[in-house]
């Protein structure tokens, strides 16, 4: 498996993936800039919070383009020169699979850290009030990295699947107003059911109540951490797995 | 002798047809083995199911003697090299990166990459981008990627597609020579009789998915009737007049067909009709060509 992954990481050679993970945390840094720029009072009391409950926002909108991107840059190689032919007769499918499952796991991961590290830095520069809940912080760290490889599992089988990749990136983009559309649904099987992209939402523990309409306040509660939709999000990865799996077996060249 | 590859009754069907008809297709080992047949004949389905990147609809494989499972396949290929259809590569990579996947996963040492570059002859493009490679050098890679390991078993679909005049003689020298030089059992397809008839050593014949011949070349080639034809200026009396002397012939469209005479028996055949002042205008020996014996095996749908 060692030799595999190696030779994954050497096939990514000159195709910058880092660059696609790079313009997520780009994009998100903008916006953090953007929102606290010059920050009120309320801001700074709530800055904390405020941060976790905009994020899972922010990453189910961008995550399933950016997820689709990703997969696709790293299987779209093997379409491009017929490699998988080759491929083949010499590595067995499930180790081809498992190896850029693990690629897209050492993306991913670093994704997840960094965006946490740069909320937490971005929280001591504003200058919000109190000290973050470091509990929260890795558990959403933790949903945002489960939620962003389920993501892009699916997107490895659909890419890995089809020759075309525009299909897989369109439904990346197709997912992406998924996620958005999932996030005025309450919690329930729908937002459930409707493959990964959902769960961004689905695993933000933070609430919006009494929103003032004309004075534009509002509070935010911290819910009981979601574990029975991580539960769920896990059940999802394994099946998607399986469905790989079983795509890559019966896959004729 | 071993038998390298084996299949009984393979067959392969795509909707309503059936691309590969119960196909018995034996390659021995030390054999270049040209499997040969019109576009379309099945020749490149059959060696994907060899290989296990399709699966038969019926039928068994074997390889080395063994058969071929989903449990033992990835076993079995561990000494096989193949290139089917169009060249498989990374044009991102240079073409020693290339050679540097197939090294790693084969787990063969890094010196072999210099050594398939150079029998290949593309120790010299070594370090370009192979999406800036010509199709004959992404062919040549694709041979090299083949060769690594120096395999027991080499396949080879359609290996001169895309290559010059010059590259396709030198890639013919090279096929021929892998048997003597490494060991190898090659097995080549093509639409090109003249390809083959210059490669192979043993020969399969594949027509509408069913193989129509198997067998050494030489075998092939005897099916080429030799025989002598005779023109005179009377061909029904000359050929009343030779059979009553004993001598078979048939009468063609123009002229006599004789079996194979020695030089003797044709200067008395000449001298009889001579003295019966027929006058002989034409002798000559015919050879039935390997083209016309493969377009009757193959009905006529094949590419010379």
């Amino acid at each position: 498996m060692i030799p595999a992954l190696r030779i994954e990481f050497w096939k990514s050679r000159r195709r910058w993936l880092w660059l696609v993970c790079a313009a997520l945390l780009a994009v998100e840094l903008l916006w953090i800039i953007w929102s606290f720029h010059n920050p009120s009072e309320r801001d700074r009391q709530k800055g904390w919070l405020y941060l976790l409950y905009n994020m899972p926002l922010l990453n189910g909108i961008l995550f399933p383009t950016i997820g689709a991107v990703l997969a696709s840059r790293i299987a779209d190689v093997e379409h491009k020169g017929n490699t998988l032919k080759l491929l083949e007769t010499i590595q067995p499918k499930a180790q081809l699979l498992h190896a850029k499952l693990v690629m897209g796991f050492a993306y991913l991961l670093p994704i997840a850290v960094i965006q946490v590290a740069v909320l937490l830095g971005a929280g001591y520069a504003v200058g919000f009030y109190g000290a973050p809940n470091l509990t929260d912080y890795w558990q959403y760290g933790l949903f945002t990295f489960t939620s962003c490889f389920a993501v892009y599992e699916l997107h490895l089988l659909l890419s890995l699947a089809v020759k075309n990749q525009m299909i897989p990136l369109c439904i990346g983009l197709s997912g992406s107003f998924v996620a958005l559309l999932l996030l005025f649904l309450p919690v329930g099987a729908v937002r459930l059911l409707c493959g990964p992209y959902g769960f961004f939402g689905a695993l933000s523990f933070i609430y919006m109540a009494d929103w003032d309409p004309d004075t534009r306040v509002f509070h935010l509660i911290r819910m009981p951490t979601p574990w029975g939709e991580f539960a769920v999000l896990l059940a999802w990865i394994a099946v998607i797995y399986i469905a790989a799996r079983i795509v890559l077996k019966r896959k004729e060249l | 002798m071993l038998t390298l590859i084996e299949t009984n009754d393979l067959c392969k069907q795509y909707g309503n047809a059936m691309r590969v008809n119960a196909l018995n297709l034996r390659v021995p080992e030390g054999a270049v083995y040209g499997f040969l047949g019109p576009n379309g004949a099945g020749k490149s389905t059959t060696l994907k199911m060899v290989l296990g990147l399709t699966r038969p609809t019926r039928g068994e494989i074997s390889m080395f003697g063994k058969p071929v499972t989903d449990s033992s396949r990835m076993k079995l290929l561990q000494n096989v090299g193949s290139l089917i259809e169009a060249p498989s590569y990374y044009g991102h990579l240079t073409g020693e990166e290339n050679l540097r996947i197939v090294q790693t996963l084969r787990g063969r040492p890094a010196r072999e990459i210099g050594e398939v570059l150079a029998l290949v002859r593309l120790d010299g493009a070594k370090d370009k981008k192979v999406a800036h490679y010509s199709l004959g050098m992404k062919q040549r890679l694709g041979l090299a990627a083949a060769l690594l390991g120096y395999p027991k078993l080499l396949i080879l679909d359609e290996p001169t597609n895309g290559l010059d005049p010059a590259g396709i003689q030198e890639m013919r020298e090279l096929i021929r020579s892998l048997p003597g030089r490494y060991g190898m059992t090659v097995v080549v397809s093509s639409h090109l009789l003249s390809e083959i008839d210059q490669m192979a050593t043993d020969v399969g014949i594949i027509s509408n998915g069913r193989l129509v011949f198997q067998d050494e070349l030489h075998r092939l080639h005897e099916r080429s009737e030799h025989h002598i034809a005779m023109r005179t200026g009377n061909n029904a009396l000359a050929a009343d007049l030779l059979r009553q002397n004993g001598v078979e012939c048939k009468l063609g469209e123009g002229s006599l067909t004789l079996p194979p005479l020695e030089d003797a028996q044709i200067g008395q055949c000449s001298m009889l009709l001579c003295r019966s002042r027929i006058p002989v205008l034409r002798i000559e020996e015919r050879q039935r060509s390997l083209e016309d014996i493969f377009l009757d095996l193959t009905e006529g749908a094949v590419s010379l």
